[in-house]
């Protein structure tokens, strides 16, 4: 198969160096959610004193 | 923080596509002018920088606010040259792949699964840059490059791959096509 025919971009070096720095902090920010979703989930056992006899 | 890959990485992309996977535009969050040059370098060399929509779709998921949202798309956007449209035949790929992996298929996502089946639907013209090195497995996609990275205390490790060309499922009949 063919690839499609593109013209090559100019990275813009600013603009990724601006964005770059959005998209760490957003990726940390992702990242503590996770692991504090993890700990619920793991925490997440039925109490014993609530077990049904 | 250096660059290193394999001796005649560029030549080897002269003309060809180079698919980006989402741990790359991850890591280049992390380093973006030294990424960015080495693309820039590789762009010189003659390569076209391209990715596809799952990928995005992988990267831009969890943005708490339109900023991050945007300046998610905004890097995909400035690094690369295309984003690869699906075809029918990727769908037919997905499948064929699926059943080559057989059970080491298990722990792969779609998304990979949508990177194979570039490779395998272009061939030669188009190779896969990514740090998931357990998930492209070399029975069936060659490991042509590698690409280290690195950092003050460790390094990472980059696969560039391509699929097998002898590599041919005999019988596609499972597929719904």
């Amino acid at each position: 198969m063919t690839l499609p025919k593109v013209k090559s971009k100019t990275i813009d070096v600013k603009k990724i160096i601006k964005a770059a720095k959005v998209v760490r902090e957003s990726i940390k920010e992702e990242r503590i959610y996770l692991d504090e979703r993890r700990f619920k989930n793991e925490n997440n056992s039925y109490p014993q004193f609530c077990r049904l006899s | 923080m250096k660059i290193i890959p394999t001796p005649n990485f560029a030549d080897f992309l002269k003309n060809k596509w180079l698919l980006l996977d989402t741990n790359v535009f991850r890591d280049i969050s992390c380093n973006p002018t030294v990424f960015t040059e080495f693309f820039i370098s590789l762009k010189k060399a003659g390569a076209t920088l391209a990715t596809v929509e799952a990928v995005k779709f992988e990267l831009m998921k969890g943005s708490a606010t339109p900023e991050k949202y945007k300046e998610k798309k905004n890097l995909v956007d400035g690094i690369v040259d295309n984003v690869l449209p699906y075809t029918p035949k990727t769908t037919i790929s997905v499948y064929d792949l699926i059943q080559m992996f057989g059970i080491d298929g298990t722990a792969l996502d779609l998304t990979d699964f949508i990177l194979g089946a570039m490779l395998k639907q272009y061939g030669q013209k188009i190779c896969l840059m990514t740090r998931d090195i357990s998930d492209f497995i070399q029975t069936i996609f060659d490991l042509k490059h590698i690409v280290n990275v690195t950092h003050k205390n460790t390094i990472f490790t980059y696969g560039i791959y391509q699929f097998k060309e002898t590599k041919k499922l005999e019988s596609s009949s499972d597929t719904p096509f």
